[in-house]
């Protein structure tokens, strides 16, 4: 047997990113080794929360299964750990809305594998309406409208998600569908700093920015951007925020742009998280879109691994929208394709046409 | 026919409430005593203009043979009227404007439900009380059922004066250490004097150091006195918007980044929160932080600040006076900034990362691995030469002895925040570096003559058909160190392919679907190679064999490339090289 809590307590300590993700794998490596499936358990557990709050996505997704295989091979001993299981489960739920990769069969597939265990095991399915509805969301709105009503009247219970995050969840559907004043009204303990958790208020500020966005009213959107801005400004796993709020600045002022696309787009780089990448390059293709009417060329000081990477830091404008416009087109087309509509291309046109109406 | 009716509260089932549900410890009764202590004396000022002497008073005595603490405050003073509305009515506080039904900013205390939680340590609270206002002298005496008495007296002390007869279970309190470390905990910052009286002694309990004055010993002291732990030195915090004031020390060992309790945080000078995460900067970790705020609001479970733009403004403000101190002290205390970076690394890196003035004081203290030992950013700088840096811990000690046999320069910038620092530092330091990149290290290696390379032709080709089902392609070079027998290679989509083929060969149906779609993207853009090195003696030996022995050799060698590269293996890897060894084995026996 391993002193797995010494190792955990150990890699604890590091704060998130790389270093730690390296640590944790090398917990894990020792767990395997030492046939301790109840940490090779744990520590993948803490793998997939790093992973999916700080690092990569895709990496969780790849992790998820080993998890779920450890603990059928030892369902009986690990009893205890059945609500960790599905509790990182829902997180997989959230990842297949992220890759265009997971066809919609499949994520269908992963919804009732989830469905099946929360019955198995006495769960309430608020959070499989919950995440089907988000996950609805972006496929067919009648379906997702009937997954949130069977959200809100299921039972909560040790499953469901915080508070906060469900609250953030009914801001969402309110703002899509009642009106800004009874979204505003829900988020209440969240503006008020009484409900909060790792990601919230974060994303209720970013989804109350959109609103503002989407409905030019651009003085309180800034307003949401700077609340929301200071939370998430060190978290790469926030990079789509980033591409909203490249799409603000395009209206509002291209240098704050420029200095955010700059400062952020090695999150871009390094992202494998397909819907994330598709945010942020819908942003900067806007953004770019804006500057080339205006400016030639831009001094950027950028990553060299950027495909584009320039060592006199000075870009062509037109270059870099083009790029950015065809990146996004791609990824748009990509989940258009699975998700059966044109949503995100259309978003992706109804963004730029925006800078025609302010040029 | 509607019948209108009203709901009963049991004050026995409420006080239960409070004790274990809504308060964290009895403790609080202290708190609430001071906070309406403060209060009473704040109502006094703002009635009687030329009142400047407020004080509160605590005495442990023995009253009818029992453990009593005697709390008096020269404050405002109730009224009979403002005793039977306020003292009488759970969750109508005293502080309330009769006009306006609005409560002052100077209250500290909100909702008249903090005297309820003496009840936590009595079961009988009486007060004696001399109206500033109606000049009334009066006692009411209350018990824990709801059942209260007044009685008018003919005189008693100015303001408010409770007596606490201790339960036996909470005569803990009774203890003068005790109640001034209460005290001092709470409303340490109080700003009028708090007295203790026992038998033979009365002296302050709130004293509070001058943080911004010059008396560095009296500061450290006052540090120590309220933590208990010896600090390396300390920061004045002073809002010039007036938003907050107070001191922050300099923690003299190292602390985890996630660690945010341990602060003394006041609000209108009682004790709000221990928890720094809403009021200071995400790195400011290794501070233990004494403050006192007037301006900030806290949320209604007066457990933190509410999150506004005059909260992000002052932890902007804290921010800035931490930075400022630091830069300063580069500049007339290099020696203890040094101690500093040596201790707090982490947090150092994390605040250097995003401020560009600190990068500039900390980056030559700070210290990177390489292959030529530990070097500071200082010693970097220096460097003539172009260097090679990696983010990542495993290609560091892959590549370590390669470059230290070809006396090259290789940085490992995969420790915590170093990935940021070091662009951060070739940036700023215009340094010639970049990154490992093993496609092009892979090019850079010595090609072989082309007498050479006919002499592997035939060892490639069997090493190429004993390692094609791993997606990998065999290579000859020359390099140093000539111990290493070969070096596997991959570039990042393939390390990607790989993981995402391991999984999918390890998983069920529904997973493995999933991982198809994801590898068939990567996998034309993966490309993996093992370097076999033409200098090492056994790759010379081999050369010289054939067969399913050298097949056998070469999928070992696979193997262990991986094993030395960090690699995790998948499960044909695993198998592949128990039977290569066991053939080898087999062919020894045979012979």
């Amino acid at each position: 047997m391993i002193d797995g809590y010494k190792i955990k307590n150990e890699y604890d300590k590091l704060p998130h990113g790389k270093a730690k993700e390296s640590a944790i794998k090398k917990a894990i490596t020792i767990a395997d080794d030492a046939d301790d499936y109840v940490f090779s358990f744990i520590f993948r557990e803490d793998l997939m929360k790093e992973d999916e709050f700080h690092g990569d996505s895709l990496q969780s997704l790849l992790i998820f299964p080993e998890m779920l295989k450890i603990f059928d091979e030892h369902e009986s001993e690990m009893a205890e750990k059945q609500w960790e299981l599905i509790w990182h489960f829902k997180w997989i739920l959230n990842d297949a809305s992220d890759f265009y990769q997971v066809s919609k069969e499949k994520a269908y597939e992963l919804f009732d594998e989830f469905r099946r265990r929360c019955e198995r095991y006495g769960y309430s399915l608020r959070p499989y309406y919950q995440h089907l509805y988000q996950f609805e969301n972006d496929i067919d709105k009648k379906s997702a409208k009937r997954a949130y009503q069977q959200f809100v009247i299921s039972t909560r219970d040790s499953m469901s998600d915080c508070y906060a995050c469900e609250m953030d969840t009914r801001v969402g559907y309110e703002l899509e569908n009642a009106s800004l004043s009874r979204a505003l009204e829900t988020a209440y303990p969240i503006l008020s700093g009484q409900a909060k958790c790792g990601e919230i208020p974060h994303i209720t500020y970013k989804k109350i920015m959109n609103y503002f966005y989407e409905h030019d009213d651009l003085e309180n959107a800034e307003v949401y951007r700077k609340k929301c801005y200071r939370l998430i400004s060190k978290e790469s796993s926030f990079l789509h925020v980033i591409g909203d709020m490249l799409k603000l600045y395009t209206l509002t002022d291209t240098s704050k742009g420029i200095k955010l696309f700059e400062k952020h787009l090695d999150w871009e780089l390094k992202s494998k998280n397909m819907s994330m990448n598709m945010d942020f390059d819908i942003g900067a293709a806007a953004l770019f879109d804006r500057i080339k009417a205006k400016k030639k060329t831009v001094t950027l000081h950028l990553p060299n691994d950027f495909e584009l990477y320039r060592e006199d830091n000075t870009y062509d404008t037109e270059v870099l929208a083009d790029y950015y416009y065809k990146k996004a087109f791609d990824l748009c087309n990509k989940f258009d394709k699975r998700n059966g509509n044109d949503w995100n291309a259309a978003k992706l046109e109804n963004t730029i046409a925006r800078n025609s109406d302010i040029n | 026919m509607s019948e209108e009716n009203r709901f009963k509260v049991n004050l026995h089932g409420m006080i239960d409430i409070l004790a274990n549900h809504l308060y964290s410890s009895p403790d609080v009764f202290i708190r609430e005593l001071l906070q309406n202590g403060t209060d009473a004396i704040s109502a006094r000022k703002l009635y009687d203009k030329s009142f400047k002497n407020g004080m509160i008073t605590i005495e442990p005595r023995i009253t009818d043979g029992k453990k009593t603490i005697i709390f008096t405050d020269n404050g405002i003073g109730l009224s009979y009227n403002e005793i039977n509305e306020f003292l009488a009515v759970i969750g109508q506080s005293s502080k309330r404007d009769i006009m306006t039904g609005r409560i002052s900013e100077e209250y500290i205390g909100r909702f008249g439900i903090g005297l309820l939680s003496c009840f936590m340590v009595t079961d009988e609270i009486r007060m004696t009380t001399h109206s500033a206002k109606s000049g009334e002298y009066l006692e009411w005496i209350g018990t824990p059922d709801g059942v209260y008495k007044i009685n008018r007296l003919d005189s008693c002390p100015d303001g408010t004066t409770f007596y606490i007869k201790l339960k036996e279970d909470s005569i803990g309190y009774f203890e003068a250490e005790r109640i001034e470390e209460l005290v001092r905990y709470f409303g340490l910052p109080l700003p009028f004097p708090i007295m203790l009286k026992t038998e033979n002694d009365t002296h302050r309990i709130n004293t509070v150091v001058d943080y911004n004055s010059n008396m560095h010993d009296s500061i450290m002291e006052f540090g120590y006195d309220l933590f208990g732990i010896e600090f390396i030195d300390y920061i004045p915090l002073n809002s010039r918007k007036g938003l907050f004031s107070g001191v922050a020390y300099i923690l003299p060992y190292r602390i985890a980044p996630t660690t945010q309790g341990n602060h003394r945080i006041y609000l209108k000078h009682m004790l709000l929160t221990e928890n720094g995460g809403n009021l200071l900067p995400e790195w400011a970790f290794f501070l233990r932080c004494f403050i006192n705020t007037n301006s900030l609001r806290p949320t209604a479970s007066r457990e933190d600040f509410y999150d506004d733009d005059m909260l992000e403004a002052a932890r902007e403000e804290i921010g800035e006076c931490i930075e400022a101190h630091l830069i300063d002290m580069s500049h007339k205390n290099p020696e203890i900034l040094k101690k500093l970076v040596d201790i707090h690394n982490l947090a150092i890196k994390s605040m250097a990362i995003d401020n560009d003035e600190l990068f500039n004081v900390f980056i030559d203290y700070l210290e990177f691995e390489t292959t030529r030992g530990i070097l500071s950013g200082s010693n970097l700088k220096k460097t003539d030469e172009p260097f090679t840096f990696t983010f990542d811990v495993d290609k560091f000690k892959q590549y370590s002895p390669i470059f230290t046999a070809q006396e090259k320069l290789l940085v490992n910038a995969g420790y915590v925040y170093d990935d940021k620092l070091m662009m951060k530092l070739i940036n700023s330091a215009e340094l010639t570096a970049a990154e490992l990149n093993e496609d092009e290290f892979l090019d850079n290696l010595e090609e072989l003559t082309k007498k050479e390379r006919d002499e592997f032709n035939g060892f490639i080709d069997t090493a190429n058909d004993a390692i094609e089902a791993f997606d990998c392609e065999a290579e000859i070079k020359s390099f140093m160190p000539y111990e290493l027998t070969a070096l596997y290679i991959m570039d990042e989509q393939a390390k990607l392919y790989r993981q995402i083929i391991r999984a999918k060969e390890t998983t069920d149906e529904l997973f493995s679907d999933i991982y198809a779609a994801f590898a068939e993207e990567i996998e034309d853009n993966a490309t993996t190679t093992l370097v076999f090195n033409s200098e090492n003696p056994l790759v010379q030996k081999l050369k010289n064999i054939s067969g399913s022995q050298l097949e056998n050799i070469i999928k070992i060698l696979y193997v262990q490339s991986l094993l030395l590269g960090h690699y995790p293996l998948r499960n044909n890897e695993i198998a592949i090289m128990n039977k290569s060894i066991e053939g080898l084995i087999d062919g020894g026996i045979v012979k």
